[in-house]
């Protein structure tokens, strides 16, 4: 009778839970962040030009569009198809960078608005080169303020993937800056900066 | 052992008191004794020294002292205590006694080793509370009080004007004229548009105090001399009586303003029972130890799932749609608007039928009442504005209306059950000759896993402003994109692409439709919700300040 009552409470309070996947839980967001650092960690410099230039070129032509659903749709579709093309080892880790990237390029005019955008594009002749430098002074402050606002110990690889999570949560919205640009930002700043200073740039 | 003097045992209770209070405040740290500046440490050496040679003189601290305690006990007999001691203590046959007179017998500190007691006790306080930067507060005080009520000229520029040839003479004239020595600057006044000299009629900074005073009394004294003429007189005569006439009103609005009485009065009615239902949350609204501005000014998106869920929800719906401060402008004013928790289910229709009765049993009467008179003494105010306006046309100042009573009074219900409505219907009220439109709409009872509060937000800003719509056209999503919800819902059933992802959420807006990610939570804590809560919320808020404001 006791364990009747309890599956009928159970059931009562969250039916639709217990049969809709979550694939967004706190534990899932950090091994994902994790994963995504890891990868970064394991692939070189090189091919994370190559594929950051690859997908910077498809957000600006096959995949340019007004609407942020259209054009993330069509950059998961071509990441996928890039991605079936390596082996399968390495599948995994293409997918995360690329996610990392995709989503950096869809965030870009949250860290650089189209005014300062076009400050850059006037003062500058290479202004790619400009924009790059931009957002990374962008992403570095962002990755300072993680950094002033943990305890020392959480910021060990063990906790790294937890601290950006729950920092990012906390400035998701108040800056009109989504979660996931946050941590594609910090992760993509933490994650080069490591190769930027075994390479010496 | 020999019983020790009272002025002994009070100077070395206080010695230990001082050197632990130094220490627990690390006032004798060697860093911090190294940082005080020569000067600091000057005046706390003279401090210590001469207050504590002061207090050894007047307290004349050199004599041996006139009591003295001591203790005895032990194998001692009761009846060997000294016949002139007074008992203090006893415990377990030893005695603490308190003896006067027999200094030959008792101890006392020596008269160089009293002093020099005091002055370190004098030394520790004065290292406590003399630093650098109390130092530095005291030197500036005698300058800065000189300085307050004064107000100084600008520091001069190059003035190009007065660079040609022929405007080089204007400088020492335009000097007097700021001294008061000329009336009018006559050829020299600067030829702009407005023809206005820019000159300054504050304190120079060269200018000596008595000459600045002087200046300003002789303004004052030519002021009262336009003033005396006949017709000024009589102009202000009329002014008075007219003001005398209006006392209480100007009294009584100089004191709402004064406290900061409410302006408006809003009420909800609802059948939820109150959330604040223990003894500690009664007895902390009731002394407002809980300020509901600042309850408001950090809140999540969402109110977080649990029991009692309907008054939670709405609690924090309310919060949202009008008081949050992250979203600007504000809407309302938390201490002008009053829930009315546990109410019937038909208190709209009560309210009709028997307002004052209905009000008074809920303790909304005399709020409302005070707000309306509020209104009303800003109206008789006004229109003695503009009689004084008459008097005198030369100072008339712009006036604004007040709110009309159906902007800064409101009444709401809203009343949860098993069934919902998506409009509101309005029913006629009328009290104290005022008409008012009280609105009633009814939501379904949320769930405790947190869902359905979706729509208490939409239920709730289709009862408080009346006339509110939102569609995809003031939202944040996009026109073009639009994917069915079961294609997007699919679309978070892998982990694959966990971040690009969701940015379809963007194109997701939780108040146009879009259930399914209400149920699912973990969607919920990374949905962007300022882009949809806070497009909602601000539609919500100029739709509600056409409608409702305050005095």
């Amino acid at each position: 009778m006791r364990t009747f009552l309890l599956a009928l409470v159970i059931l009562a309070t969250s039916p639709t839970e217990l049969l809709a996947k979550a694939t967004h839980k706190r534990e899932q967001r950090v091994a994902y962040i994790a994963g995504a650092l890891a990868a970064l960690k394991r692939v070189s410099a090189h091919e994370l030009a190559n594929t950051g230039n690859y997908f910077y070129a498809m957000g600006r032509n096959k995949c340019r569009s007004s609407s942020a659903s259209l054009r993330a749709s069509c950059l998961i579709e071509t990441a996928r198809q890039s991605c079936r093309q390596t082996d399968n080892k390495k599948r995994r880790d293409c997918a995360l960078i690329a996610d990392v990237i995709m989503t950096n390029r869809l965030s870009e005019k949250r860290f650089i608005t189209t005014r300062e955008r076009y400050e850059i594009m006037k003062n500058h002749s290479d202004y790619k080169k400009q924009m790059l430098e931009e957002l990374r002074r962008r992403y570095a402050a962002l990755a300072t303020e993680l950094a002033m606002s943990q305890p020392k110990e959480m910021l060990g690889d063990g906790e790294l993937a937890a601290a950006i999570d729950g920092y990012c949560l906390q400035v998701a919205g108040a800056r009109e800056l989504s979660w996931q640009s946050c941590v594609a930002a910090i992760v993509w700043f933490i994650g080069t900066s490591e190769k930027e200073s075994e390479s010496g740039s | 052992m020999r019983p020790i003097g009272a002025k002994t045992l009070m100077s070395l209770m206080l010695l230990g008191g001082g050197v632990a209070l130094t220490i627990g405040l690390g006032v004798l740290r060697l860093d911090r004794l190294q940082h005080l500046t020569p000067w600091v440490a000057f005046l706390v050496g003279s401090f210590a020294t001469l207050a504590g040679s002061s207090v050894f003189s007047f307290w004349r601290l050199w004599e041996k002292s006139e009591y003295y305690f001591g203790t005895t006990g032990g194998h001692a007999r009761a009846d060997s205590m000294n016949p002139d001691a007074s008992l203090m203590l006893e415990q377990k046959k030893r005695r603490l006694t308190l003896s006067r007179g027999g200094r030959k017998h008792g101890v006392d500190l020596p008269p160089f080793l009293q002093r020099a007691v005091y002055i370190l006790i004098f030394l520790g306080l004065g290292l406590i509370t003399i630093q650098n930067r109390s130092f530095a507060l005291l030197v500036d005080f005698p300058e800065k009080l000189a300085k307050s009520g004064n107000e100084y000229c600008e520091e001069a520029q190059p003035d190009e004007d007065y660079e040609a040839p022929e405007m080089q003479g204007c400088r020492l004239v335009v000097r007097a004229y700021e001294l008061g020595y000329k009336k009018s600057l006559g050829d020299c006044a600067r030829k702009t548009e407005d023809d206005v000299p820019e000159v300054c009629t504050l304190r120079q900074h060269d200018e000596p105090y008595l000459h600045y005073s002087w200046r300003l009394l002789t303004a004052r004294t030519d002021s009262l001399r336009d003033i005396a003429n006949r017709d000024e007189f009589h102009k202000l005569k009329n002014q008075f009586e007219q003001k005398v006439d209006h006392l209480e009103s100007l009294v009584r609005d100089q004191r709402d303003t004064v406290a900061a009485n409410p302006r408006a009065s809003h009420h909800l009615f609802t059948n939820v029972r109150d959330p604040r239902r223990t003894l500690t949350q009664k007895a902390a609204r009731l002394l407002s130890l809980s300020n509901c501005v600042e309850r408001y000014a950090k809140m999540p998106h969402l109110a977080p799932a649990g029991v009692r869920p309907d008054a939670r929800f709405l609690d924090h719906a309310l919060g949202q749609l009008l008081f949050n401060p992250t979203y600007k402008p504000v809407g309302g004013h938390c201490q002008e608007f009053t829930v009315h928790w546990d109410a019937p289910k038909d208190a709209c229709q009560q309210l009709a039928d028997s307002p004052e009765a209905f009000l008074a049993e809920n303790d909304a009467l005399q709020p409302v009442r005070r707000v309306l008179a509020r209104h009303r003494r800003k109206l008789e105010l006004n229109e003695l504005a503009l009689a004084l306006d008459k008097l005198d046309a030369d100072d008339a100042q712009p006036h604004n209306e007040p709110a009309a009573p159906e902007r800064i009074v409101s009444f709401q219900c809203f009343v949860v059950g098993k069934t919902s409505t998506a409009k509101a219907r309005d029913v006629d009220v009328t009290l104290d000759g005022y008409s008012f439109a009280a609105r009633e709409i009814h939501a379904q009872a949320a769930s405790a896993n947190g869902q359905g509060q979706i729509e208490f937000l939409q239920r709730l800003a289709t009862l408080l402003a009346p006339g509110f719509r939102y569609g995809r056209l003031v939202s944040r999503e996009s026109i073009i994109a639009q994917q069915e919800h079961a294609t997007l819902s699919s679309q978070y059933d892998n982990v694959a692409f966990s971040l690009t992802k969701l940015e379809f959420l963007r194109d997701a807006d939780l108040f146009l439709g879009n259930q399914w990610i209400e149920r699912r939570s973990d969607l919920l804590q990374v949905y962007p919700f300022h882009l949809h809560l806070q497009s909602f919320v601000q539609v919500f808020r100029r739709a509600y300040r056409v409608k409702r404001g305050r005095l």
